[in-house]
């Protein structure tokens, strides 16, 4: 049957004819105007269209018509709702406009075809007549308030989230006249007032796809209301519309969702995240934001055969190993500071900064003999470091004053013994001192090194 | 008493003229006699439908109908009347319908239908309330609305057919139901369902899609059909949520039945099979397709369903004003929306499992889109505990993915949840169902619902199932079973895809050869986790050699030797030293006593449990020795293969006896023992003798350690 129903298809596509208009030219779809149509509009994509259609097999066989339904066919245009050959052929049609679109199998329900009506492999031939088409209303309400066409179909299926950051392009229009024309970056569904992206544009944002423009009709109510806006000239009640482009916006994906390039986009992303949040002093977050790197690719990195990729990936890496350590130095916690920092040194043996926050970690630690080796180190590696220098000192300062306080402490515990227990209250109250000075010098010693390495890292890991 | 009534209404006529207002005493009067006079009997009950029904008291009735109503509807309870009294009643009801106000009549029935338990007083009421209800004029969607919620909690009232039987995995007996008219809530399910689709027909046939009427009409009608379109589709669809889905809509198979002495009384058997359920869903259907002709309205709303749900849930366009308001109505909408969920899978079954009314559907939809519109519902309705709809939506999901050639759908669509969602719904069914059959239909949706995507949609749905089920070991060796598949299919392409090679494999490999506890992982719990783990592994050194080494399993030898096969190794010898020990302590005391003595009692809900005989106990620790040898071997048919690899030749003698001193060839069938059981060894693929106290399987039993998960022993022979 299928041999017999491709056949009777070579036959008649010569007998119905037409131009055709796949893409790639393969005569999977062909048309012909058999009443031309009015006007120059043509549907786009998504938008609402509504059809009159009869559908027969190359045999003649009537198989589906909705005039004898007596109901329109409405669907939505350009998404894959209907058969490949609809949504290409129906979106050159204008109102009004009958054709013939004779589809291919491969355009129309392939191999297997569409039991029951439809047999295995058949070409099928419409009469399309396009009723009416329309930009849909994307709003809750139904009520005309954001009308959309798209000008530009986006790639994927995601959309951003609320919380996700994305970036458009805007291009805002009153009467004719261009008021707006402006990149703007902003958190979807949180900051957009913050900067001047009207309720509107906010809202069909969260139904675009990456790369995707729209030309977006908006009802004051979903853009300047009632007082309207005096810097742009748009008096109150105004129906303005927009030119809308997702160019990108930020994808929550886990590590394993991703092949090795979208890992290091998302890298660089959350690293730009991170840095921010460090400035803004927000340093556990930070730190999730940093620690993401890793996740992404921590197991990929060596292994990346392209390599420039391999590169960036290790200098990720890198800089998210030393960002930790610097976020860690400001939570306190210098375990971390030195677990990650000795990472870094793994991926780069002579990193400056991986030293000398090893060694202002362990500093705090009271491992001055490690701190002191580190940050010799850096004064290896860059001779003229102050930070570094000035810390040696410090150190050598400290241990001196260390010994100095076992001395006085053991020559106390010698002095204690001999008096068998006598005097424990002045004992106590001399170590508590001697502490509290201590405690003191640490705080300076440490404001000078943060203070300095807040330049370092403020300007992100290169 | 029929005097009194007489008199009243002789009264009425002559005042009538004069005067609209009735005379409350006249009334009382009236309801008092009419009540004794259907009490009296049938020649009293008789006078009554007599003079309610004359046309020259229509004005009186018209007026006392209202309270009437609560006097004439007791006497219809079953068996509270003799039957003649109770036609009587209904001609009453019949007769006030034509007289009295619509509205007010309305109202009325529906104030005596709701919390009514009584069918023949429910159904008594359904015909009057066709009657007015056609009577009303104007905006009248809203109240037939209104009354078809009325009716349609009657429904839910009446509950589903019952099962007794225990949970069986044949059993097979819920596909019978509502077809066994030997429930006894199947016959009042039906003839209720059956008196609502009557009762609802010329409602349909009053909103029915016709171009010719609308035109005739102005804005405001087709408004108001538009609204009572609506509320017809609701109902519709509601009978669907209850209790159509809950029961059996299949063709039935034309065969006679012997067996069945129980159903010849009721008169069942002497018709062909006819499925009164199916009748149901198939008027329901023929409805629906009346309203909505080429089903686009019921389509939109499955489609409602797919967009990325948090989304929907979220964002509402409100201005602030009308903020709170809207939000309360929206989300009353919502819950219904839900509720009706269940209706629309449903509709769908029928539209495209049992092709009811398919040819009406718009034959342009593509494959893609039909199924994509479906997968909220599919995955909502797998959640389901009840067989008949798991069914609905197993059978629903095999349609859809049956139109769908593999490798057609892209990963980037599981970037919309419910497609990610999809899998674990099936995975839900295939561990908690407990019929067989279900199970089974479940896995194979699975296997085709993997299959319809490319190469990295098909990896990112396993990997984001190891992730979502990790720990449940079955569901880790179904996994592991798939993406040995999709490797095997996948070194078949030239050249293979980057997402079952290399590094992406090497990340699955992590997750599978893992022991959860290293060493000291319970083997017995996880082995369907580390049989098809193995099994897999011995699959990939045996197709991959290490020059090729297209798998890039080899790169991370290491890793895998140190981290799993190594702990694998030691954990094995630890668990059945153990065993050992257990078997000869017990074979001993076994030996010693003859009765069974308490060594640890079991409760289960608070009762004790019997404790195990010593022959039981005794052949739990045997199986569970063989399941050790069986890793065993496995462990030593990869060492072995690994070894030659290394050494370029074939080690000599079997290399495990280095690891165990079991050996597969002391199982070996050297001739045929009639009393003993063989089954295929796993490592060598020859036909083993099982040790003595192996208790054969059952036939249709599987076996998981030697059967099922282990896969052909021809892999080796490519090696061999």
């Amino acid at each position: 049957m299928a041999e017999n129903s491709s056949d009777q298809a070579a036959t008649s596509v010569t007998s119905t004819g037409g131009d055709d208009i796949t893409p790639n030219k393969d005569g999977g779809v062909l048309k012909k105007i058999l009443r031309q149509g009015e006007g120059e509009d043509r549907p786009l994509a998504e938008d609402k269209v509504s059809v009159h259609y009869v559908g027969t097999l190359t045999d003649g066989t009537k198989f589906d018509s909705s005039r004898d339904r007596d109901d329109k066919f409405e669907f939505t245009l350009g998404k894959g709702q209907v058969i490949k050959g609809w949504d290409l052929g129906v979106a050159t049609m204008k109102r009004g406009e009958l054709a013939q679109l004779t589809c291919r199998p491969q355009y129309a329900y392939g191999k297997r075809g569409s039991p029951p009506k439809i047999p295995e492999d058949a070409t099928l031939i419409f009469e399309v007549e396009l009723l009416d088409f329309f930009g849909e209303d994307i709003s809750e309400e139904k009520e005309g308030g954001i009308v959309r066409r798209v000008i530009k179909k986006g790639v994927g299926y995601d959309r951003p989230k609320e919380g996700a950051i994305a970036e458009i392009h805007l291009l805002g229009t009153y009467n004719g006249l261009v008021f707006e024309d402006r990149d703007v970056q902003y958190i979807v569904g949180e900051t957009a007032t913050d900067h001047g992206v009207v309720e509107g544009v906010d809202y069909a944002v969260t139904k675009m796809k990456a790369e995707e423009k729209w030309r977006v009709q908006l009802k004051s109510q979903f853009a300047f209301g009632n007082e309207g806006k005096k810097d742009f000239n748009i008096p109150a009640r105004a129906q303005v519309e927009y030119e809308v482009e997702l160019k990108n916006f930020e994808k929550v994906k886990e590590s394993w969702q991703m092949d090795t390039r979208e890992k290091l986009e998302a890298s660089d992303k959350v690293k730009a995240k991170g840095t921010t949040f460090f400035k803004g002093g927000k340093y556990k977050e930070a730190v999730t934001q940093y620690k993401k790197i890793l996740d992404y690719l921590e197991f990929d990195a060596d292994r990346i055969e392209d390599e420039e990729d391999k590169k960036s990936a290790g200098q990720l890496m890198l800089a998210a190993h030393l960002n930790l350590a610097m976020c860690y130095l400001k939570t306190d916690e210098p375990y971390e500071v030195i677990n990650h920092c000795s990472k870094a040194l793994e991926k780069d043996p002579n990193n400056e900064k991986a030293f000398f926050r090893r060694g202002q970690a362990r500093f705090t630690i009271r491992d001055y003999e490690e701190a002191r080796s580190d940050f010799n180190a850096v004064l290896k590696i860059d001779p003229n470091n102050k930070a570094a220098k000035n810390q040696v000192t410090t150190i050598l300062h400290h241990q001196k004053k260390e010994r100095e306080q076992e001395k006085k402490l053991y020559g106390s515990m010698f002095e204690k013994m001999a008096a068998q227990g006598c005097e424990v209250d002045s004992r106590g109250k001399h170590g508590g001192d001697s502490n509290k000075l201590e405690g003191r010098e640490m705080d300076g010693a440490d404001k000078d090194i943060t203070m300095k390495n807040d330049k370092d890292s403020a300007a992100g890991e290169p | 008493m029929a005097d009194d009534l007489k008199t009243v209404l002789q009264k009425y006529a002559e005042k009538s003229c004069q005067d609209d207002d009735l005379d409350p005493e006249d009334k009382d009067v009236f309801l008092v006699s009419a009540q004794k006079c259907l009490e009296n009997g049938e020649t009293d009950s008789e006078t009554l439908l007599r003079e309610v029904s004359n046309t020259a008291n229509a004005g009186f009735m018209c007026e006392v109908g209202w309270d009437l109503l609560p006097v004439v509807t007791p006497f219809l309870t079953a068996g509270k009347a003799p039957d003649t009294v109770q036609q009587h009643c209904r001609g009453v009801l019949g007769a006030l319908a034509e007289v009295c106000k619509p509205k007010e009549f309305v109202l009325g029935i529906l104030e005596k239908l709701e919390g009514l338990e009584d069918d023949n007083v429910f159904k008594a009421l359904l015909t009057p309330l066709q009657r007015v209800l056609q009577r009303l004029t104007g905006k009248r969607a809203h109240c037939i609305g209104l009354t078809l919620t009325t009716l349609h909690s009657h429904l839910t009232e009446i509950p589903l057919p019952s099962k007794n039987k225990p949970q069986d995995p044949e059993d097979e007996s819920w596909r019978q139901f509502g077809v066994d008219m030997k429930d006894k809530h199947v016959g009042r399910l039906l003839d209720t369902t059956e008196a609502l689709l009557e009762f609802v027909q010329p409602f349909v046939q009053m909103a029915r899609k016709d171009s010719s009427i609308e035109a005739a009409m102005n804005k405001e009608e087709l408004k108001d059909l538009e609204v009572l379109r609506k509320e017809l589709v609701k109902f519709l669809t509601r009978l669907f949520k209850y209790p159509l889905v809950y029961l059996n809509l299949e063709e039935l198979p034309v065969k006679e039945e012997e067996e069945t002495p129980g159903t010849e009384e009721t008169g069942q058997t002497q018709e062909p099979q006819q499925n009164r359920c199916r009748l149901c869903a198939q008027t329901n259907m023929s409805y629906l397709q009346a309203l909505d002709p080429s089903f686009s309205r019921l389509l939109g709303l499955c489609d409602h369903y797919c967009g990325p749900p948090d989304m929907r849930a979220k964002r509402k366009t409100k201005s602030a004003d009308k903020q709170q308001e809207g939000e309360e109505k929206t989300e009353e909408d919502d819950g219904k929306e839900e509720a009706s969920l269940l209706g629309l899978c449903c509709f769908s079954y029928l539209l495209f499992v049992e092709n009811i009314c398919v040819e009406k559907l718009p034959a342009v939809l593509s494959h893609e889109f039909l199924g994509a519109i479906h997968i909220v519902l599919i995955c909502e309705v797998l959640k389901k505990p009840h067989r008949p709809v798991i069914h609905k939506g197993l059978e629903l999901t095999k349609k859809l993915l049956g139109n769908l050639e593999p490798f057609s759908l892209s990963y980037e669509i599981l970037e919309l949840q419910p497609f990610a969602v999809l899998p674990e719904s099936l995975i839900h069914v295939m561990v908690n169902c407990p019929t067989k059959s279900l199970r089974k239909l479940a896995h194979d949706q699975f296997t085709a619902y993997v299959e319809k995507f490319d190469w990295r949609g098909r990896y990112q749905l396993l990997r984001g199932l190891m992730e979502k089920t990790e720990g449940h070991a079955g569901v880790m060796g179904l996994i592991i079973g798939k993406v040995k598949d999709q490797i095997d299919t996948c070194l078949k392409d030239d050249p293979p895809s980057d997402w079952f090679t290399g590094n992406k494999l090497s990340e699955l490999l992590r997750k599978i050869l893992h022991l959860p506890d290293g060493a000291t992982t319970d083997l017995l719990d996880n082995r369907d986790w580390i049989m098809p783990a193995l099994n897999l592994l011995r699959y990939l050194v045996i197709r991959d050699k290490p020059d090729q080494n297209q798998t890039g399993v080899w790169t991370d030898w290491p890793d895998v030797e140190k981290g799993f096969l190594r702990q694998l190794r030691t954990g094995v010898n630890l668990s059945k030293s153990h065993f050992q020990e257990e078997l000869k302590k017990t074979r001993l005391k076994q030996k010693n006593t003859n009765k069974p003595e308490v060594q640890a009692s079991i409760e289960v809900a608070g009762d004790k449990m019997p404790d195990m005989p010593y022959e039981q106990q005794i052949m739990v620790l045997e199986s569970s020795m063989q399941m050790f040898s069986v890793i065993e071997s496995l462990l030593g048919r990869i060492t072995e293969v690994t070894e030659t690899y290394r050494t370029g030749e074939k080690p000599q003698g079997k290399i495990y006896k280095r690891e165990t001193d079991w050996k597969c060839s002391d199982f070996h069938a050297a001739e045929d023992d009639k009393d003993a059981v063989y089954m295929t060894c796993p490592c060598c693929g020859e036909k083993t003798k099982m040790p003595p106290g192996f208790e054969p399987p059952k036939p249709g039993e599987e076996l998981k350690q030697f059967d099922i998960e282990l896969g052909p022993p021809d892999d080796d022979l490519q090696y061999l």
